[in-house]
């Protein structure tokens, strides 16, 4: 994101007016897909703890030890197949963008939500990989803001060279920030 | 000016302080466990008195003992720029805190320190909560000095420190509002706190009615009571006569806890720095610097509505912590505001919004559908239930109730984009706005639903450091308008947004 074109001449004091034409647009970001393997490791994660809940659940309920007839059982675990397996379609919608000045995210399939952070607001990052995340060699990226307890913005499947780029560039430009306030304070 | 004093401890008072926090906060977090607790020690101690006894005394012996511990063991120390803090009987934490990075300072002078002169003072920085400094029973004087150092270090980023002390410190401080005792009424009477309260009484005493049907002979006395009523008095006006009963007894604690906790208000601005002396039995001074303020908050609820007042209140950064129980917390309230009173106050708080000339844009009405959806499944439920269980028609007659609510609720609903700020509508028979400056905001999302992307529309969700906030159901070009021009306040502002 650039800044206005006026911008020098609205530097201090200005009032702008809305002007909802020449601000640049989250509507015209060029996304970029996740890593080709996350869609993977998600169907493969939620395919295999299907599985085992499956066989765990059915076993118990024919032998009896859960008072259900096998039958609804393996109804039930059916059914919650469907949102297991929607894991893979909507995993492969996930697509991030970065921006000058933010970082995007966007997910769902038929709720969509786009977040975005601004770099400028960003207090700290982490990645995090988990075993099957490494196995994949994919990393998550989160950023934390201010005030809160959770991740502002989590970026999951994210080639790991990729991740650590990433971070690193956010925490260069946290740099930058930090040392253009100190400068502004005028003290230290 | 790198003067390092040496470690200190507090009064050994504050350790009646940490017991009573500590009791306090076992009650007020988890309070069935306790209760359970107790019941099974009650129990217990029917079958053995002697062994409960010995138990209790250990315990209470080793609380002490942890309490004398922690006192040893707390230990501060102010330099020019810094305040450090050792504690811990366990574990040893030590934690520094710049000056630079505190966030509010708060003195509080309860009851049973204000006799030997001692306060509480409370530091916390921008980060999380467990960077804060508490400072349990030190001198007033002492505490007052220390805020005045701890809050003249940092903001002062123009250089003219001096000129910024004295305008905030020495010179007079400018009054902004003092509250009458009829105002704390007002407050007393209108304060959300009292759905709160009905909702823990409602609770207990369901609790009692069900015991009181188990136990069916002790009924016996409400029936010979019911019998001499004269016959024109129904059981359905002995409720309803219940109710009122246990409203006002609500109130009544409500007005009581308002007048204890705002006794003596003044608000007072001295520079950019507001000041705020209140209370009773726990005298409380809050400071907060204008430029801290995340925002703004009027809420107005029925009762205050048919006064024509507003609450006001002003928050910072961390309102994801539970607020304090006696409405402390780290917000400044403006209780019971007139017309012209808010007036005047927003023009401080919030310079340059055109509050009486603000015109808003109001939400889709399919706001309502998801809600009306909603209540109406209930409704069938409850119809069905009555059928198949031959109940009264009074279910019936409630149809009519929620959409009427869900109409004025979505009436309610709006919002306005003026200059710097965002401004959001809600409420139901009042009306609350919340107001910030766009650069405020931390993180933007815009989502929406299968039908609500059919129909053109979206759900604008945005974070501040002291909350998060919804537009919802609002057409999806404003949507990404708002959050293009959020972005741009947030990637162009060189404020301090925290």
């Amino acid at each position: 994101m650039t800044t206005r074109p006026d911008n020098g001449a609205i530097a201090l004091f200005s009032n702008d007016t809305l002007s909802n034409d020449d601000l640049p647009s989250v509507r015209d970001v060029h996304w970029q897909p996740l890593d080709p393997a996350y869609p993977r490791m998600v169907l493969i994660s939620g395919a295999g703890f299907w599985l085992f809940a499956g066989v765990v659940g059915l076993a118990l309920a024919l032998a009896g030890v859960i008072p259900l007839q096998p039958a609804l059982v393996l109804g039930l675990w059916l059914v919650l197949g469907i949102p297991t397996f929607l894991g893979y379609p909507s995993a492969r919608v996930k697509r991030y963008a970065v921006r000058e000045q933010d970082l995007l995210f966007h997910e769902g399939l038929l709720w969509k939500s786009t977040t975005v952070i601004p770099r400028n607001r960003i207090q700290h990052i982490e990645t995090e990989n988990g075993p099957l995340e490494r196995w994949f060699g994919l990393v998550t990226l989160k950023c934390y803001g201010a005030g809160g307890q959770q991740a502002d913005l989590v970026i999951p499947g994210l080639n790991e060279a990729l991740g650590e780029r990433l971070r690193q560039h956010l925490l260069d430009q946290q740099a930058d920030d930090d040392a253009g306030t100190e400068g502004d304070d005028g003290d230290a | 000016m790198h003067e390092v004093s040496d470690w200190s401890r507090v009064s050994p008072l504050s350790m009646i302080h940490q017991g009573i926090a500590f009791i306090r906060q076992l009650a007020g977090t988890n309070p069935g466990p306790l209760l359970g607790l107790l019941a099974g020690a009650y129990a217990f101690a029917q079958r053995s008195p002697l062994m409960l006894a010995t138990t209790a005394v250990t315990l209470l012996a080793a609380g002490l003992a942890l309490l004398v511990l922690a006192w040893l063991r707390f230990q501060y120390r102010v330099s020019a720029d810094t305040i450090q803090v050792q504690q811990g009987v366990f574990t040893r934490q030590n934690l520094t805190l710049e000056f630079d990075r505190i966030q509010n300072v708060r003195i509080e002078t309860p009851l049973y320190l204000r006799p030997f002169g001692l306060a509480r003072l409370s530091i916390e920085s921008a980060g999380s909560s467990s960077e804060e400094v508490h400072l349990p029973g030190i001198p007033t004087a002492h505490a007052e000095i220390l805020r005045d150092r701890a809050l003249a270090s940092h903001g002062d980023m123009d250089a003219d420190e001096d000129s910024g002390r004295q305008a905030e410190g020495e010179s007079v401080p400018q009054h902004l509002l003092s509250r009458r005792p009829s105002d704390l009424v007002i407050y007393g009477i209108s304060s959300p706190a009292i759905l709160w309260g009905g909702a823990i009484l409602a609770s207990v005493l369901g609790a009692v009615a069900r015991r009181v049907e188990e136990a069916g002979s002790d009924l016996e006395p409400l029936r010979a009571l019911a019998e001499q009523l004269p016959d024109s008095v129904s059981p359905a006006w002995l409720v309803v006569a219940g109710i009122i009963m246990l409203l006002g007894v609500m109130t009544l604690f409500s007005v009581v806890m308002a007048l204890v906790r705002y006794h003596g208000y003044r608000l007072e601005k001295a520079g950019d720095r507001y000041r705020l002396h209140s209370g009773l039995i726990t005298r409380r001074e809050q400071g907060l610097r204008q430029y801290r303020i995340q925002h703004v908050r009027l809420a107005q609820s029925l009762v205050a509505r048919l006064f024509g007042r507003h609450h006001l209140t002003c928050h910072q950064i961390g309102m994801m912590q539970p607020d304090q129980p006696e409405g402390g917390g780290n917000r400044l309230m403006a209780p019971a505001l007139t017309p012209e009173e808010q007036r005047q106050l927003l023009a401080h708080l919030l310079p340059g919004l055109p509050w009486q000339a603000l015109s808003f844009n109001g939400v889709s009405w399919r706001y309502m559908l998801p809600r009306l959806a909603f209540w109406g499944g209930l409704w069938l439920a409850a119809v069905l239930g009555a059928l198949y269980q031959d109940a009264s028609v009074w279910i019936l007659a409630t149809a009519p109730l929620p959409p009427a609510l869900i109409w004025l609720n979505w009436r309610r609903q709006g919002w306005c984009l003026n200059g710097e700020y965002l401004i959001l509508r809600g409420g139901l028979f009042g009306c609350h706005y919340t107001v910030f400056a766009g650069f405020r905001a931390q993180k933007v999302r815009v989502y929406d639903s299968p039908l609500q992307r059919r129909a053109g529309l979206a759900n604008l969700a945005t974070r501040l450091g002291s909350g998060a906030f919804l537009l919802p159901f609002i057409r999806r070009p404003e949507a990404e308008m708002l959050m293009d021009e959020l972005l741009y306040r947030m990637e162009t502002s060189n404020a301090p947004w925290l």
